[in-house]
């Protein structure tokens, strides 16, 4: 402990009082001269700084400063020895444990008696905490500066706008002077208004800038009359959530029925079209499971189901429903595994088939039906068959047709499987007219006619006793109309209730009857066909027998032609053959050559017989088609040829002749007779040359030709050529008998081949006929033809 | 062979007979020719009754036939004469204008021996004449039902 001595009693006193003080301060209190050598210390300055007094008194204090604050004490010492103070210094110093400090430094020079500067006196408060408090102020402003969220603070009385943190400033330039007329104040006082009358503190709202939405959270703070309005950006998260509430209500509204099932079969989310399906509250519906509405998928199975599901990832399966008030109907149901943020469900579209079976199967039961029609199933059991098929869409329904008689006026019975046969019978004959029940009168107007209560409508008054007798109660009947458009007769249905027909009815309607005309059209065209068939082949057979007996006529005249023509040429041969021998010597030489001149004209005539007798039978005999070797056959003619023209020079080229398909006789006439006339026309040649080839071979055809350099012909008379009895040349020129050719080209033509001729006078003449190829041969069995 | 043996011409035109009998006449044919109009005078002669009933119980050596006549025809003779027992070894030769393929089937179906189309010209219907009567009466063996009795030949 030191203490000042100022030499005086009284100061003695105030010594002691200051050093009491000096020595219970909290701030270190020491003293230094202007050597920086401590000269007092006090307690502290020990708790301070970590030093005791006797450590410190006599050392210089430059020890406690940084090394990077050494030159403090130097100006420090400058400025106190020119008599200055150094007021609130806040600086740094060094404990003896080697931490810093921060202290506030006072120093005040030290005067002696005569004023001179002696020494420093210094008080160093520890600022630590305050420093740190000062920090977390600087943190605490910070917040708002650089949050990115804009922040405002406005006067809660005149709107002032008071802060703008810079994010606000930035995104939202020219807000103190629009204060609420800017939309992110825009009503803001009123909102300030209703907090004090509400007596609130804080209100949440959205508003909108140009494109963008931000949330505010309005805070009233009363102290300071002020409002503030920190502001956030939603626009990304109402863009998300807007987007997903326009799904939500798609789902909810989708025409189609869909639903969301957890792994445990319970139904999660469904729509609207799902609850009209099922008849459920969606409340309902969503405290309940697939099994609940799918009889056929039980609670047992459902586990299995949902294996199946997952394993194939989605299906199409078609299944059962069962509405809350009990009805199953089909549907079809489109299943898909979806897995949302790690769990499993799945994805339902349901579809309603009810409609879609109905139209299959009456669209099947027109199918089967028309089937039959086609198939030339009897018409009566068509229409019965129609009936039955009705009756079994619409349960309780009983069907009838009845045909319609134009003679007469009257419908009658035609097909009423299940309506008793004593009320068929009363009905079968029945007149149509205005008031004839419903089918006579719908014959009548041709129209539909639907009668709901047979008991009170007038159409029935004359029937309605009969119709009860039979219990029946309601009766809609439809004329059914040909494709001709005459009534063909009417389907009724009959019901034992009364009732009038739905849509499904009328449909029903619509296919029997448009069915109905179908058949029955049908099956009367098929009678048509068949009258007409039977009247056909009735003229047919009459024909056929007029032609046979034709060609019996025509056979037995030929026969008395190869008989009885023949027998009086051979006497009158006979006989001029013995009148010569008898009058030998007798006659005159004119007589003789009229005797000659009858010989001759009999033998012409039998050689016209025999040719034309030849003629008609190659019309007539039978065909006996055979593969023919034409090199063969055409050898053999020419043998016969060669031996009849002994002295005569004929040269033959006869080319490679194709295998035919024919009748060997009868080309071998046809050879004969054209081999025949190119060797009688060319017997004026000095060298006949007779080419017998084949040009032509296509299509399974063979082109024969026969080629002489004889006599010709002029080709304006070559269609005369196959004329029966038609020649060219005279009688005496050329011999023959016009038949040849006509034969010939009937052989071809009943081989299915046409024969044509090419010539000019004196130049020679072609003849050349199509014939068909035979068709190949295995090679074992060639042999045998050849 | 004996010079007696004969021949049965049935054939009911006159001049086609007379033309036949020229021809055996002009070749010197020794056999005896019957003449008959037509197939029944033909069955009466061959079975020896009516105008025949009389005649000698002998098989003529060849038999020359018509088709057409009237009464009973060609066909209907053959038809009977190669049904019958007795009469089918008699050689028929068929002698006719018509060369129909229908009406040779139904000779040779019924057994004839053999079939001639009259030829038109004289010459060659001559030449057939004597052809078949030297083939059929001198060269061919007929049956031995056919030979002559002794005795009665010439008769």
């Amino acid at each position: 402990m030191s203490a000042i001595c100022k030499g005086a009693d009284v100061a003695v006193a105030d010594a002691a009082r200051l050093a009491a003080i000096v020595e219970s301060s909290d701030d270190a209190i020491f003293s230094k001269d202007l050597d920086g050598v401590v000269m007092s210390w006090n307690a502290g300055a020990e708790r301070m700084f970590g030093y005791s007094e006797a450590e410190m008194i006599g050392t210089p204090f430059l020890r406690l400063f940084p090394e990077d604050r050494v030159q403090e004490e130097a100006e420090i010492l400058a400025k106190i020895a020119r008599g200055e103070r150094v007021g609130h210094l806040d600086t740094v110093r060094v404990r003896k444990d080697g931490t810093l400090v921060h202290v506030s430094v006072t120093a005040s020079p030290i005067r002696d008696a005569s004023g001179r500067v002696i020494g420093v006196s210094k008080v160093a408060r520890d600022i630590t905490e305050r420093r740190s408090m000062e920090q977390r102020m600087a943190w605490l402003a910070s917040f708002p500066e650089q949050t990115p969220n804009p922040i405002v603070e406005v006067d809660e009385v005149s709107g002032e706008v008071q802060y703008v943190n810079p994010a606000a400033e930035g995104a939202f330039p020219g807000l103190a002077e629009l204060r609420d007329g800017h939309p992110l104040l825009a009503g803001i006082r009123e909102l300030v208004s209703d907090l004090l009358s509400r007596r609130a503190d804080v209100v949440r709202r959205e508003v909108a800038v140009g494109e963008r939405w931000f949330m505010q959270t309005v805070l009233h703070l009363p102290e300071e009359g002020r409002v503030r309005i920190y502001s956030s950006d939603v626009t990304l998260r109402r863009e998300a959530e807007g987007r997903l509430r326009l799904s939500e209500f798609a789902v909810e509204n989708a025409a189609i029925p869909l639903y969301l099932v957890a792994k445990d079969g319970s139904i999660l989310r469904a729509n609207l079209a799902t609850c009209d399906m099922l008849g459920y509250t969606m409340e309902e519906l969503c405290s309940m499971t697939v099994p609940d509405v799918a009889p056929e998928l039980p609670s047992d199975a459902w586990a299995a189901h949902w294996e199946e599901l997952r394993e194939r990832g989605g299906m199409r399966l078609e299944t059962l429903n069962r509405r809350k008030d009990g009805g199953v109907f089909p549907v079809e149901v489109d299943v898909n595994m979806i897995e949302f943020e790690g769990r499993e469900y799945n994805f339902a579209c349901v579809h309603d088939i009810t409609e879609r079976r109905r139209m299959d199967a009456l669209l099947m039961g027109q199918r089967d039906i028309l089937r039959k029609v086609a198939n030339g199933y009897p018409l009566s059991g068509t229409l019965e068959e129609m009936m039955l098929f009705a009756e079994r869409q619409q349960a309780g329904m009983l069907c009838s047709f009845l045909f319609f008689d134009e003679k007469k006026g009257t419908l009658s019975h035609a097909a009423a499987p299940s309506l008793p046969d004593a009320y068929s019978r009363i009905v079968d004959g029945i007149s149509i007219g205005p008031a004839a029940g419903s089918c006579g009168t719908a014959a009548f107007r041709r129209e539909p006619v639907t009668v709901r209560e047979i008991a009170t409508d007038p159409l029935w008054a004359n029937y309605r006793e009969i119709a009860a007798q039979f219990g029946l109660a309601a009766c809609w009947s439809t004329p059914v109309f040909g494709k001709d458009g005459d009534l063909l007769g009417t389907f009724a249905m009959y019901f034992r209730e009364p009732r009038g027909p739905d849509a499904d009815d009328r449909e029903l309607i619509e296919i029997i009857t448009q069915t109905a005309a179908v058949a029955i059209d049908h099956a009367r065209a098929g009678e048509k066909i068949r009258r007409l068939n039977a009247s056909l082949e009735r003229r047919v057979a009459h024909r056929t027998r007029e032609l046979e007996e034709a060609n019996q006529e025509l056979e037995s005249f030929s026969y008395s032609v190869s008989h009885d023509l023949r027998a009086p040429l051979r006497h009158v041969l006979g006989y001029v053959d013995l009148l010569k021998r008898a009058a030998e010597g007798q006659l005159s030489e004119k007589a003789a050559r009229y005797m000659e001149t009858i010989g001759s004209a009999a033998e012409h005539m039998s050689e016209l017989i025999d040719d034309l007798l030849s003629f008609s039978r190659m019309g007539r005999a039978e065909m006996r088609t055979d593969a023919v070797v034409l090199d063969d056959l055409v050898q053999r003619v020419i043998e016969v040829f060669e031996l009849e023209s002994v002295g005569r020079k004929i040269e033959w080229k006869i080319g490679p002749l194709p295998e035919v398909s024919g009748d060997a006789a009868m080309l071998r006439l046809v050879f004969t007779n054209l081999i025949g006339n190119a060797v009688k026309y060319t017997s004026t040649r000095e060298v006949a040359c007779i080419e017998i080839g084949c040009t032509e071979k296509k299509d399974g055809q063979a082109v024969i030709h026969v080629r002489d350099n004889g006599v010709g012909f002029d080709m304006q008379y070559a269609h005369k050529l196959f004329g029966v009895f038609q020649r060219l040349h005279r009688q005496e020129d050329f011999q023959g008998t016009g038949i040849g050719l006509a034969t010939v080209r009937r052989i071809v033509a009943r081989h299915g081949g046409t024969v044509s001729a090419e010539g000019a006078v004196e130049r020679g003449a072609t003849f050349s006929f199509a014939i068909s190829l035979a068709s190949p041969i295995p090679e074992g069995g060639k042999g045998m033809n050849s | 062979m004996s010079a007696a043996r004969r021949i049965l011409l049935a054939e009911d035109s006159p001049q086609d007979a007379e033309l036949t009998l020229e021809v055996f006449k002009e070749y010197h044919v020794m056999n005896v020719v019957v003449h008959v109009r037509d197939g029944a005078e033909a069955l009466d002669y061959l079975h020896r009754r009516g105008e025949f009933a009389g005649r000698a119980d002998d098989l003529p050596a060849l038999v020359l036939l018509d088709l057409k006549m009237p009464k009973v025809d060609g066909l209907d003779v053959l038809r009977e004469m190669k049904g019958d027992p007795r009469l089918k070894v008699v050689p028929v030769v068929v002698m006719t204008s018509s060369g129909e393929d229908r009406d040779l089937r139904r000779c040779y179906e019924l057994g004839v021996n053999a079939y001639v189309v009259k030829p038109v010209k004289f010459a060659e219907f001559a030449e057939a004449v004597k052809q078949l009567s030297t083939f059929w009466v001198l060269l061919n063996e007929p049956d031995p039902a056919c030979r002559p009795r002794n005795g009665q030949a010439g008769s």
